[in-house]
């Protein structure tokens, strides 16, 4: 199963590598881009790449309080549940997980990544 | 502006049934606006056609509700089974018209003339009834924003400046009251209003309205 | 003419009380109804489809009351007719002999049972006093044509002292008096200082004198009832220390009617109030207690012409 992980530079692109560095779920093929930040991630980006092969987009940004430029994750969270409320009502069941981390984190990727792999969960 | 809440997309699903290949159209009017038939809705919905594995492409028109804006569109839709029209009732109808031979669909519930009161929220505040009486109530349409359409003061359950039937919005009598009471106004509510003359509002039948200076 | 209309002349402190029709066409439990209060009233309101629950229609009502010897009150709402129908009921109940109506907007649609129906509120209830007056002494429909024959009608109106905006209360009043209305009942009392109030403000614009203002009163059976209302009902104000009342009590039907008649005594000491509307919801068989208890007992007797008067059937 294919996972697209989008990841901010200052962030959550450093930390979904070291996670894969450290060894991943091995179902997932996951395909790592980087972005300056989460608010730069639009909606019709998230579904442009939902219409390829990828059941998920892991979207991995600083914690919400602490975004680089203020309010990048929080818009970024908001068009995740957008995204996926779409996506409900066109009972699809390809999602979009979010993840709030610092540069030095895995744990949080890792605990994203592995619910990518059980199909029923859902973003909260 | 007109404000439209998108269909859910299971009955958009439902009224394209096995029409596999279609053309969203969205329009760059009042439905852009409201944020429910503008060109990233239109995207949205071909996008989650997409997804589904139906062949869908998408275009947005400055206005659907003028044929001239919709003589480009000739080409998009004379390949494709259906049409999804994002735009108002009149958009849609204006859609079918000029594509006859095609199934338009609508895909928003054209629901009120209204503004935004805040973001992400929209109120109705015009019933298009052929004879504008605001002036008389402080600027604030008693036909419209009064549950009952009451012109002679407010009925007798609002509690709280707040409405008996939607209590999560104001009682368009308290409304009127107030500002009139701020231009020192409150007075002239002790004239009693007439029955209205409904003949103008859709009550009379269909309405056109022509104007003999501008015919070509 | 109005049995109602003489005895609110007459001067005398006035009783009218509330029938609910039956949600069926069975004519039984109208009789039932009406015969239980018909010696402790002056005149019985039949409510036209209230809450907008759909029932037996008022006329209907009216009509078995009339033929049961009781002077009836048609109530006619704004809801679910439009200018064309409300004139031709009216000219029905005339042709019947219910000559009482009172003019209502109607509660809204979505608070009933057929939630999904159009309303109509071609006119309000403002509007539909003046039609009726100009039906009256105008011989005129609404849209200035002749009526051959003449229209008798008494007619009144709903007041709710308690709904906002409380400034314009007595406003309003004073627009309905203009426009035709000849007598008025309220919403429930439960806060008789509020009402006192309200009062206060009517009689400084003179409407006591112009309309005679029957005030509302509903006997409950529970504090629970009580809260209900409170809570649920628009238009109401219900003081806490009454619910505390039926909540101490060891019997709550019996100080139910213990309060609704110590309101009738306090209704009965202030100035323009002419009369008491009991509107006992499906308790209707507990009137004649309250109207006895109240001193109100016995009524008014009816002179020849208004005894079993037959509807001027041809």
């Amino acid at each position: 199963m294919k996972v697209v992980a989008i990841g901010c530079d200052k962030s959550g692109y450093p930390a979904v590598l070291r996670t894969l560095e450290g060894g991943c779920t091995p179902q997932l093929e996951v395909d790592v881009r980087g972005v300056s930040c989460l608010g730069v991630v639009r909606e019709s980006l998230l579904l442009e790449i939902l219409e390829g092969d990828a059941s998920y987009i892991l979207l991995a940004g600083c914690p919400l309080d602490s975004c680089h430029n203020l309010e990048g994750s929080r818009f970024a969270k908001a068009r995740a549940e957008r995204v996926n409320a779409l996506l409900d009502e066109a009972e699809v069941d390809k999602r979009v997980v979010l993840a709030f981390v610092t540069a030095d984190k895995t744990s949080p990727i890792r605990d994203a990544l592995a619910r990518c792999v059980d199909e029923k969960d859902r973003v909260t | 502006m007109i404000v439209g809440e998108r269909k859910p997309i299971r009955e958009i699903l439902e009224l394209l049934g096995d029409n596999t290949t279609v053309l969203v159209v969205g329009c760059g009017s009042c439905v852009t606006v409201c944020l429910s038939g503008g060109e990233r809705e239109a995207r949205e919905l071909a996008s989650i056609l997409r997804i589904r594995g139906q062949s869908a492409r998408e275009v947005t028109v400055e206005r659907q509700c003028e044929k001239e804006f919709l003589l480009p569109l000739e080409k998009e839709i004379e390949p494709v089974q259906a049409v999804v029209s994002l735009a108002c009732g009149i958009g849609v109808q204006a859609m079918s018209e000029m594509f006859s031979s095609h199934r338009v669909f609508p895909g928003l519930n054209t629901t009120f003339m209204g503004m935004p009161v805040e973001q992400g929220l929209w109120e109705e505040y015009c019933s298009g009834c052929g004879e504008c009486v605001v002036h008389k109530y402080g600027g604030v349409c008693p036909v419209t924003r009064c549950a009952k359409s009451l012109f002679n003061g407010p009925c007798g359950g609002s509690q709280a400046g707040l409405c008996e039937v939607k209590p999560d919005r104001d009682c368009a009598w308290q409304l009127i009251y107030d500002r009139l009471k701020s231009q020192n106004r409150v007075e002239e509510l002790l004239q009693v209003q007439p029955p209205k003359d409904w003949s103008f509002s859709r009550s009379g039948g269909h309405r056109k309205m022509s104007r003999e200076d501008m015919l070509l | 003419m109005s049995w109602l209309k003489d005895v609110l002349e007459s001067g005398a402190f006035a009783v009218t009380g509330e029938v609910g029709p039956p949600k069926s066409p069975n004519i039984q439990p109208v009789l039932k109804k009406v015969n239980q209060v018909c010696r402790h009233v002056d005149a019985v309101n039949f409510t036209d489809n209230q809450t907008a629950i759909v029932r037996m229609s008022s006329l209907a009502g009216c009509l078995l009351a009339k033929e049961a010897g009781a002077d009836p009150v048609m109530q006619m709402v704004c809801r679910d007719r439009n200018r064309i129908a409300l004139q031709s009921d009216l000219l029905g109940a005339c042709a019947l002999g219910v000559e009482n109506v009172l003019c209502l907007s109607g509660d809204h649609q979505s608070m009933g049972n057929h939630p999904q129906s159009k309303n109509v509120f071609d006119v309000d209830s403002i509007q539909l006093l003046e039609i009726f007056k100009n039906m009256r002494d105008r011989s005129a429909f609404q849209n200035g044509e002749e009526i051959k024959s003449p229209v008798k009608v008494f007619l009144g109106a709903g007041e709710s002292p308690y709904a906002d905006p409380v400034a314009f209360r007595a406003m309003r009043l004073a627009k309905k008096v203009a426009a035709g209305a000849q007598f008025i009942q309220t919403q429930a009392i439960f806060d008789i200082e509020r009402f006192e109030q309200w009062m206060f403000e009517v009689r400084g614009l003179g409407l006591h004198k112009k309309v005679f203002i029957l005030g509302g009163v509903i006997p409950v059976k529970s504090a629970r009832a009580l809260r209900y209302m409170q809570e649920e009902v628009p238009g109401l104000v219900i003081p806490e220390n009454l619910i505390h009342r039926l909540e101490k009590a060891d019997d709550a039907k019996a100080e139910g009617v213990n309060i609704c008649v110590e309101t009738i005594e306090r209704l009965k000491e202030i100035e323009g109030v002419a009369g008491v509307h009991i509107m006992a919801i499906a308790w209707e068989s507990i009137i004649p207690e309250i109207v006895e208890r109240a001193g109100l007992f016995p009524r008014p007797a009816k002179g020849a012409e208004h005894n079993h008067e037959d509807p001027k059937r041809t």
